[in-house]
């Protein structure tokens, strides 16, 4: 072909054709082929030059404030702190001017990275000073900040919650719902650090049943919303704007001060409810579910028979796949789940008593004897957690659903999936993934409102450290510790979250 | 189609004249339709329906049943100053109401400019305006409900004063308690019980009396009370008098008043009295409020409260037939309920609620006109609407505070500022103040090219996000003044406003970047293409377009920042939920009314909270942030 | 060869060719290891209309961004009306006053009128006053042919006004070259004739015009010259009647025949 080609005639700009047919033929992007400049530029160089810099100065910080003769202030500090990034600046101005022949002044990249010396240099400006100041106004005020303050002795009661020096009971009941978290009346615990865990403990206490309870309720009301009972949806319609309305601090005030604690305090009155259930100002009694020497072969078989029965829903799942049977997964999970249970109790039965019992409340006096207890504390702040964030989640559940477009319902209709199919393969996948998001933050949300419970006196993390706080003086101490701690609740939930939202983006693609 | 006749080729004509067209079948339209297709669609759904109504009917029916006959909601309604305002100072209280007129005056204005009122909302307004109105007035017409003191062989017998105008009608009965109408579980009556703040009152002997009966210690079967009532007027003058004898207690009489003045119910206890307890019933009479105008009010219309003497000749024992000196006892009746409860309530919120609608109503007609003005002048009022939006607030604030050594508008600290003003003022600042920090955080975080300041703007944001409020707060009013001084005398208040608006501005940020991402690239291209400098790019196009997409957002955001207002009463400022607070745990007399307290703040906040919420979906619908793509 | 080829192509836009106002030389570029721009040379001279063709994916959209800016390319030159292409901020702001584009999604501002779409630009880098700017843009509107919808917002106008209001906002700024990015492809067809009217009315006016576009009918009848590209390298450049009559590489063929 290329002997057709009619060539150009040489030195013409206007008419070209290609000498070649290889189309192909991309080089790969060209490096900066200044070493220096290269090298210069990585994050590796940037954070170990500030490395080598800070210890220097530390070092050497004696002598260069002798040098001085004064004690710098925040904006020093500031101009200091960039030195390391300014001289870099400076070094890649110029070798990239150098080789384009642009001046700095007139050089995006200069200009750009001239903005951001600032602005950083203010911002370690503003904060050291601000710093220097909080330093030597505490130290003015006696109040110098120590983190020793943790291992001090705190002198008060906590009103309830795991005791950090008592046995850790807890983990032997995992089964049990009520006994997760070993829960003693009053204690005191011996140093700050034990008290602010026992009331970080409350906090996650509190926290993570609420969790599960607000997202039953959020989904029933959300489904509830959407459902084409007139009464049914207004109900719920009507629950859901009360409780997203008004302002959570308020609901806790009503629960706690205008209907727990308004309920009669002594046992003896309390209000009961069929299985040996209590209620009364003091808090809600139920049944413990007491170890016995033989639980053992109980619950070994159940957890057994449930681990069996997820590889059982595996295995369904697979020869489903691969014949085309139908899977019934669940009732294979359940029938390994209940039947090895079921074993276990039998054998416990025939080894010696029962494996599971009961230890009802009973009212005694002034309290109550034996059983399980949350206190009316407690039992404020999760109902309250649980009624306005369900409000939210509701609200999540029915935009997710309604966002799947009626035509995907059809289409599975005709089909002729059943309904319970079409909510599986076609609704939720395509609803949860516009949900999962918003329910995240709803959780975060929810982590960081159990705070209030300070309003009504339950003692969780805050509660405990602004009394922490209001003894020591340690304020910037306890300060940092709620941030971090909180901090850190949050990230471990939106982890776990972002984990479950990935596999779900993963298996809906 | 062999079978077919093959010369025809015509299967089927329509006849020429169509046919009617028939009605759908009965049961599928009209309310029985409804009913079926709403309500009774399938087994499951009927049931659904039955139990939702059951369950609604019970628990509709318990909140009246207690709203109306047990609620106390005058622990609302003899508040309301301190509830709206909280301590501020009394004399100061004008500040407050060219406030409130300036901001009644703005918002009707706006939402006439760049809203409309939608018909549901004027046709409530307007019925809650004449509800306002007719419920006093009505109430007016039903006889107020009894009122009672006590009479014991051992204490004073108070004398009852209130005030009458000639042809009204008291009637005066007195009634043996006995083993009979004292059951402590029974409802021996309804009415008001004397309750004199501090004194020994009628309401605590009869207290004594229960708690006897409950435990035996009280014997009511001997009754030898020998006592005389009488109706005197502001003179002392004697109107009419009658004598109770233990063979005889339970007299009465019923006598019209002269004139407009004063009058009083004395009663003299006969020596030989040694046992026994009475009531002493007053109907036809009208009870008072004290507040400082009503009292100068009366004094104006009735004159000077007379000193009428005890039986002693002390003159410890007046009493009046004030709100705060009685306590309704007993299940209230529908009645007693409009004329106690509603009725005051209603009187005492009329004026205010139907000036302020009026004026609002005012400004809203004021801004539809000036948005059907011609394209400049529109644009003018737009602007000029926004600023003084923005300069309303540091305006309200100074005023509201005042200047230390002014005479005029003497310095109030905030400390004194509590209330619904304060809840407002701390939600209003921190939202204007929140929006341009918000809007440089979203800027910095999404600008990629300046990787330090997007780091910064990041860490800031997802810290301040990652926190509760409750630890900003704490921060707010324990560290941040050590930055400036070691005796630092910043008010709480503003300190809070700063603690407010850092944690807003971190959720501003993120809303707002979240308009940034979803305006296409190709607005940012098509003005780079013009020229357009990156400023301009930002100030013109990209940041109008983004903050329209995200309105609906941002006003949630807005909603939740005034909710989230009540975190401020934890760390000790006085706003609505604060003031609520030390109502029922400062003032022993409204200990037990903490449900009707916070039921109370629970609807203003819920109240206020829709109304944000309405205007945000009517500025997407059809103001500013209409689609115009 | 050349001088025939130019005389045709005066001959065909009544007008003379000036001198190169947009030159690439050995042009390179890369999304991240993408090889998108290979060795591409490039010269239009003033008042010429260059139309570039080629297949999807074949960096011709990528080009004509580079000429303005809107992407930075790796290696080479790019020399725009005197000035070439580089990080120099000041540059770059007056090779965009000097350069109009239009995209292939209109990028209309949806939040201001088509008044103000037009005017934008010439207040706030033109630096003209707001009567001025209203005047000239209504004048532009009546060229491209709706000046009656000059108080509507973009949303309530069809693409083929909109692509025509983009071209208005563009030639408002008298820019001395106009980048069009395929202006016709999200148009409906009837629509698509509004819009070539007023590029072909434009291309006598002797506005300097390089235009992506897969409109074959507008190349031959309008262009000077066509550029073939594939993959990234410019395969062929021609007269529209020698390029469409007898196109010299082997790829063009293909590609002709395919689409013809």
């Amino acid at each position: 072909m290329s002997d057709n080609a009619q060539s150009p005639p040489p030195g013409s700009d206007d008419v070209f054709v290609l000498g070649t047919n290889d189309l192909g033929g991309g080089r790969p992007r060209p490096v900066n082929d200044a070493l220096l400049e290269r090298f210069v530029r990585t994050p590796a160089f940037i954070v170990a030059s500030y490395a080598v810099y800070l210890i220097l100065l530390i070092f050497f910080w004696n002598p260069i404030e002798a040098a001085l003769g004064f004690v710098p202030g925040g904006f020093l500090f500031g101009t200091i702190g960039i030195l390391p990034l300014a001289g870099l600046t400076f070094v890649n101005s110029r070798t990239r001017n150098a080789r384009t022949g642009i001046p700095f002044y007139r050089d995006l990249l200069t200009i750009q990275e001239t903005i951001q010396l600032v602005f950083v240099a203010v911002i370690i400006g503003t904060m050291a000073t601000l710093i220097l100041n909080l330093n030597d106004n505490l130290a003015e005020s006696g109040l110098t900040i120590n983190f020793n303050v943790l291992a001090r002795d705190f002198g008060t009661e906590v009103s309830e919650g795991p005791d950090p020096r008592a046995d850790w009971t807890f983990l032997q009941s995992i089964p049990v719902v009520g006994e997760t978290l070993y829960n003693v009346p009053i204690f005191t615990p011996d140093t700050y650090f034990r008290a602010l865990a026992a009331g970080f403990a409350n906090t996650l206490r509190v926290v993570w049943l609420s969790l599960i309870f607000s997202t039953i309720l959020g989904v029933a009301l959300g489904i509830g919303l959407l459902s084409n009972n007139w009464l049914v949806r207004n109900v719920s319609f009507g629950w859901v704007e009360i409780f997203r309305n008004t302002p959570l601090l308020v609901q806790l005030f009503f629960i706690y001060n205008g209907v727990i604690r308004l309920l009669p305090a002594r046992p003896g009155d309390a209000l009961s409810f069929p299985g040996s259930i209590f209620l009364s100002s003091r808090g809600f009694y139920y049944p413990a579910v007491l170890q016995t020497p033989t639980s053992n072969y109980f619950y070994f078989p159940l957890i057994a028979g449930a681990i069996i029965g997820i590889f059982l829903w595996r295995w369904r799942l697979q020869v489903n796949e691969r014949t085309g049977v139908p899977a019934h997964a669940f009732r294979y999970f359940a029938a390994s789940t209940v039947g090895l249970g079921l074993i276990g109790f039998i054998v416990a039965f025939a080894v010696g008593g029962t494996p599971v019992l009961f230890e009802p409340p009973a009212a005694s006096g002034f309290r109550f004897e034996g059983g399980a207890s949350l206190s009316g504390e407690y039992l404020g702040l999760f109902l309250g957690l649980v009624f306005y964030t369900s409000a939210f989640i509701a609200d999540i559940v029915r935009a997710g659903i309604q966002s799947v477009p009626k035509g995907q319902v059809e289409a599975s209709r005709a089909l002729g999936l059943k309904n319970f199919q079409t909510l599986n393969f076609i609704i939720l996948p395509q609803a949860l993934r516009l949900a999962v998001p918003p329910l995240i933050n709803q959780y975060l949300n929810l982590a960081k409102n159990s705070s209030l419970g300070i309003a009504i006196g339950f003692a969780d993390l805050y509660t405990v450290a602004n009394i922490a706080n209001n003894q020591s003086g340690q304020t910037v101490v306890m300060f940092v510790l709620l941030m971090v701690t909180y901090l850190g609740l949050s990230l471990f939930i939106s982890v776990i979250m972002n984990a479950f939202n990935s596999t779900l983006r993963l298996k809906s693609r | 189609m062999t079978d077919q006749p093959v010369n025809s080729g015509i299967e089927y004509v329509a006849p020429k004249e169509p046919p009617q067209s028939r009605k759908p079948p009965a049961n599928t339209v009209g309310v029985v339709g409804w009913l079926r297709e709403n309500l009774f669609d399938g087994v499951g759904n009927s049931i659904a329906t039955i139990l939702t109504a059951i369950f609604l009917i019970w628990f509709a029916g318990s909140v009246m049943d207690w709203s109306i006959r047990t609620a106390e909601w005058t622990v609302v309604n003899n508040n309301l100053r301190l509830l709206m305002v909280g301590p501020y100072d009394q004399d100061e209280l004008w500040r407050v109401t060219i406030m409130a007129v300036a901001m009644i005056v703005l918002s009707g204005m706006s939402l006439g400019f760049w809203s409309e009122i939608a018909r549901p909302v004027f046709v409530t307004i307007v019925v809650v305006m004449v509800l306002l109105v007719i419920v006093p007035v009505v109430s007016d017409r039903f006889p107020p409900p009894s009122i009672r003191t006590i009479v014991s062989s051992d204490g004073d017998v108070p004398a009852m004063r209130f005030v009458g105008n000639p042809g009204e009608r008291v009637t005066v009965a007195v009634e043996q308690i006995n083993a009979e109408n004292a059951d402590p579980d029974g409802n021996a009556f309804n009415g008001f019980i004397e309750t004199t703040p501090g004194a020994s009152n009628s309401r605590s002997i009869w207290n004594d009396i229960k708690q006897g009966i409950r435990t035996d210690s009280i014997d009511l079967d001997t009754y030898t009370l020998t006592f005389t009532v009488s109706l005197v007027d502001a003179s002392g003058e004697v109107l009419e008098t009658v004598t109770s004898t233990p063979d005889e207690p339970g007299v009465t009489f019923e006598t019209p008043l002269p004139e407009t003045g004063w009058y009083g119910v004395l009663a003299e206890v006969d020596e030989s009295s040694d046992a026994g307890f009475a009531w002493i019933r007053l109907d036809g009479v009208e009870t008072y409020t004290t507040r400082t105008a009503d009292v100068e009010a009366r004094t104006e219309r009735y004159g000077e409260q007379p000193a009428l003497t005890c039986a002693d000749g002390s003159d410890a024992c007046n009493t009046e037939v004030a709100q705060r000196a009685l306590r309704y006892e007993g299940q209230r009746s529908g009645f007693d309920y409009l004329t106690v409860q509603l009725s005051p309530f209603f009187r005492d919120i009329a004026i205010p609620l139907i000036v302020g609608t009026v004026i609002a109503f005012a400004g809203g007609v004021l801004g539809w006109f000036l948005k059907r003005l011609p394209r400049e002048p529109k644009r003018i009022t737009n602007l000029t609407l926004l600023v003084a939006w923005l300069l309303f607030m540091p305006f309200a604030f100074v005023l509201l505070r005042g200047f230390e050594g002014s005479e005029a508008v003497s310095y109030v600290p905030t400390t004194d500022w509590g209330g619904l003003a304060l809840t407002l003022i701390l939600t209003a600042i921190p939202i204007v103040a929140s929006f341009p920090i918000g809007i440089l955080l979203a800027l910095g975080r999404a600008n990629k090219d300046l990787v330090m300041v997007s780091t910064i703007s990041t860490l800031f944001i997802e810290v301040a996000r990652g926190v509760p409020l409750i630890t900003i707060l704490f921060f707010a009013k324990l560290i941040l003044p050590f930055f400036i001084s070691a005796s630092s005398n910043i008010e709480l208040a503003p300190r809070m406003m700063v603690g407010l608006t850092l944690f807003t501005a971190a959720y501003v940020a993120e809303i707002i970047r979240g308009g940034l991402q979803i305006i296409p690239k190709g607005q940012t291209e098509a003005a780079q293409a013009l020229g357009l400098p990156a400023f301009y790019i930002t100030w013109l196009i990209t940041m109008p377009q983004a903050i329209r997409a995200v309105i609906p957002a941002l006003m949630s955001q807005f909603v939740s920042l005034f909710k989230d207002t009540t975190l401020v009463s934890i760390v000790g400022l006085f706003e609505l939920l604060g003031i609520v607070e030390l109502i029922v745990n400062g003032q022993q007399q409204y200990r037990p009314f903490q449900r009707e307290a916070y039921l109370f703040v629970g609807v203003v906040y819920f109240v206020i909270s829709l109304a944000m919420a309405s205007i945000s979906r009517r500025l997407e619908n059809t103001g500013v942030g209409a689609a115009r793509r | 060869m050349a001088e025939i080829l130019q005389d045709e192509a005066v001959k065909k836009n009544d007008h003379s060719l000036g001198d190169h106002v947009i030159e690439c030389v050995n042009v390179n570029k890369w999304y991240g290891d993408f090889h998108v721009l290979k060795d591409v040379n490039l010269k239009v001279r003033e008042r010429e209309v260059v139309v570039v063709i080629g297949p999807s994916g074949s960096g011709k959209s990528t080009l004509i961004r580079c000429v303005n800016r809107l992407e930075e390319h790796q290696e080479g030159d790019i020399i725009v009306d005197g000035i070439t292409l580089t990080n120099d901020v000041s540059n770059i702001a007056e090779i965009r006053r000097e350069v109009g584009m239009v995209f292939q999604q209109f990028n209309l501002f949806p939040h201001l009128t088509v008044m103000e779409n037009i005017t934008l630009a010439q207040r706030y880098v033109r630096r003209r006053p707001r009567a001025e700017s209203e005047e000239n843009a209504l004048k532009l509107l009546e060229r491209v042919g709706i000046p009656e919808q000059a108080r509507k917002y973009p949303g309530q106008l069809s693409g083929g006004q909109q692509q025509r209001v983009a071209i208005a906002r563009a030639l408002a700024m008298n820019p001395k070259i106009m980048l069009f990015d395929e202006p016709t492809s999200a148009l409906d067809p009837e629509m698509i004739k509004e819009v070539l009217d007023v590029m072909k009315e434009l291309a006598q006016s002797g506005m300097t015009m390089m235009v992506v576009t897969h409109e074959m009918g507008f190349a031959k009848e309008v262009a000077d010259r066509v550029i073939f590209m594939d993959s990234g390298r410019v395969v062929e450049i021609g007269t529209p009647d020698h390029f469409f009559e007898n196109p010299s590489h082997e790829r063009t063929q293909l590609f002709l025949s395919q689409i013809l």
